[in-house]
């Protein structure tokens, strides 16, 4: 069998093997220790399986991916998210889908402390849903703007699956976080006018909640104010140079927990709660990253992503027809995998044929960011929508997972909105990198 | 045989106190070496030790994230299956799982005694490397008896009626 041959039937028993809920990391792993051994030899295999395994787990650089998911725990068990959210409800809860709006706005807030989509719809899903349920929000628009919310944790930086994709592509991290911040503000704002369209359409789904005076509003102000502390020093660090990412991400948990500290809302057992779940997350993120760099391995011997390169490129088609295709397997990839594996497994493949037809790596980084995103949020697996479900159903019992699709539509169609703008006008995600690089 | 799987569970929570200690270390060193850096006075070899502790905080928690069944897999097609079926196929791929780890585990043995053999020290510490790669031996050692447990408890559900 020839290597390229070799590599489409590994690609395809990897996929089945994906069917059986076998962990993606150890399918890939698998998959990719397998096919290297045919293609070399079993002595060759069995030295990667074990090198590139230890390689990760002692990479400097990656480093940052346990630090910053510490960060984002600690910001969550010392309840950052909720007082953000108290925030933003202060001055928009008054109006016509204002718990909503302050909704997604709190995850844009909490997602500049956090890095992962899940742990903020998690967050905001537990903090949100109860008032909304207490002014009589409808649920589709009560869970669906929870749960796109949380997909904008993973734009706004810190981002785990922005560090991961920089470190695929060697790609500076920095420029990464700094082109991600307009992308994520203007998604919000696309969230925030979807909101408001809805609530003029079907006024009744989203109530006015209660108002605040100014007096009451501006004391709540400073609660911002520890969070826009922590994003300055991180990023600020990391934009002037000050910081390598590994180190920003550290002070980013020294600020949480100085913060924390200083508001006596940081338990011993929160503390040990935040430590637990960040070695689970971490573990599971570095298994993940070392299955699929043995799978890249493997892929890089097949030659398969250069036959894919050569493949399309016959075809000569236009260049943005090219990009369309690689991003309609994004999202249909998103809606059956987690963003991270759907990343780690496509970056190796699809990295080099789009660097190929011309576009820029941090513009393309940002976009699949988002399109995983969509992915994220979409039927049948939509990650967050179970996240949201799980939370929606301790606090109201009878919620359906269908309202839930229902109510993230329109997010969607928000979000691809943004992503239409971003590539019709790449200048918006790359100018904060070229004016801050 | 309920005592040996009692105490892989004990184990597993003690190597997660290791791991956290190594997260927590991690922090505490690299924000020493940040402020030490700005006063001119960095921490000597702090990149390697948080490197170091890095490597123990994933190593050690392999066998807690399989034990909680905390790796990603695609759900999808699963939860249509009887739950009989999904038991079946999970002994399978835990079979699977388990040869992989347990070559893994062999190897990273190996990679220790070659490593031992060859001298290698990190580059500022001269710290023998091949102990750390020796500990992560040991951890995927727990991971395999983690994956072997995980088969255990599949094929007492498929029995079950």
């Amino acid at each position: 069998m020839n290597p390229t041959m070799l590599g489409i039937v590994g690609i395809v028993v990897m996929v089945l093997l994906f069917l059986t809920r076998m962990p993606v990391a150890y399918v890939m792993a698998m998959v990719g220790f397998l096919g290297f051994s045919m293609l070399t030899s079993l002595e060759s295999g069995l030295n990667v399986l074990a090198t590139d395994f230890y390689e990760v787990f002692s990479s400097y650089g990656l480093t940052t991916v346990p630090l910053f998911i510490l960060m984002g725990q600690l910001a969550f068990s010392s309840g950052i998210s909720r007082r953000l959210y108290e925030t933003a409800y202060t001055y928009l809860g008054s109006t016509r889908g204002g718990l909503a709006i302050a909704t997604v706005s709190a995850c844009t807030a909490f997602g500049a402390v956090c890095g992962s989509s899940a742990a903020t719809a998690a967050t905001m899903a537990t903090v949100g849903l109860p008032e909304m349920k207490r002014f009589s929000y409808a649920d589709e628009l009560a869970t669906g703007s929870v749960a796109s919310g949380g997909g904008l944790g993973m734009i706004m930086p810190p981002s785990v699956v922005l560090i991961l994709y920089g470190i695929l592509t060697e790609q500076s991290i920095g420029q990464l976080f700094v082109a991600g911040i307009l992308p994520a503000i203007i998604v919000t704002v696309l969230f925030v006018l979807t909101i408001l369209i809805w609530c003029t359409v079907a006024p009744d789904q989203g109530p006015k909640g209660e108002a605040f005076r100014w007096k009451a509003r501006l004391k709540v102000l400073s609660e911002l104010i520890e969070t826009i502390a922590v994003f300055l020093l991180v990023m600020g660090g990391l934009f002037w140079g000050l910081f390598t990412p590994t180190e920003a991400a550290a002070v980013g948990v020294f600020g949480v927990v100085f913060v924390a500290v200083l508001r006596k809302q940081l338990s011993w057992n929160g503390l040990v709660e935040a430590l637990a779940q960040t070695l689970m997350t971490s573990c599971m993120v570095m298994v993940l990253i070392a299955g699929a760099v043995v799978f890249g391995k493997f892929l890089a011997v097949t030659r398969i992503p250069f036959d894919i390169a050569l493949w399309i490129g016959g075809f000569d088609l236009p260049p943005a027809i090219i990009l369309l295709m690689v991003l309609l397997v994004y999202f249909l990839g998103g809606c059956f995998m987690d963003s991270l594996a759907l990343v780690m497994l496509t970056v190796p493949i699809f990295y080099p044929l789009v660097m190929n037809l011309g576009y820029d790596p941090i513009w393309f980084g940002i976009i699949i960011v988002m399109v995983t995103e969509m992915g994220v949020i979409s039927p049948p697996v939509g990650m967050n929508v179970y996240v949201v479900y799980g939370v929606a159903r301790s606090i109201s019992g009878n919620i359906k997972l269908e309202s839930i699709f229902k109510g993230i539509l329109p997010f969607m169609i928000a979000v691809l909105l943004g992503i239409i703008l971003f590539i019709i006008f790449p200048q918006i995600i790359l100018l904060l990198p070229k004016l801050m690089y | 045989m309920d005592f040996f799987w009692k105490a892989l569970d004990a184990v597993a929570d003690k190597l997660k106190i290791i791991g956290a200690l190594g997260l927590a270390g991690m922090t505490v060193l690299t924000c020493t070496d940040v402020v030490g850096r700005f006063f001119k006075h960095p921490v000597f070899g702090s990149v390697e030790l948080v490197t170091f502790m890095g490597v123990m905080a994933v190593a050690a928690s392999l066998p807690a994230v399989h034990l909680n069944k905390g790796h990603i897999g695609v759900e999808l097609l699963f939860r249509f299956f009887s739950r009989r079926t999904r038991a079946v196929i999970d002994s399978i791929t835990g079979v699977l799982s388990l040869i992989l780890f347990g070559l893994l585990s062999w190897r990273m043995f190996d990679y220790a005694m070659e490593m031992r053999a060859s001298g290698e020290v990190s580059m500022n510490l001269g710290f023998p490397e091949y102990m750390l790669v020796f500990v992560v031996a040991v951890c995927f050692g727990f991971f395999f008896l983690a994956i072997l447990k995980g088969i255990r408890d599949s094929f007492v559900a498929a029995r079950l009626k």
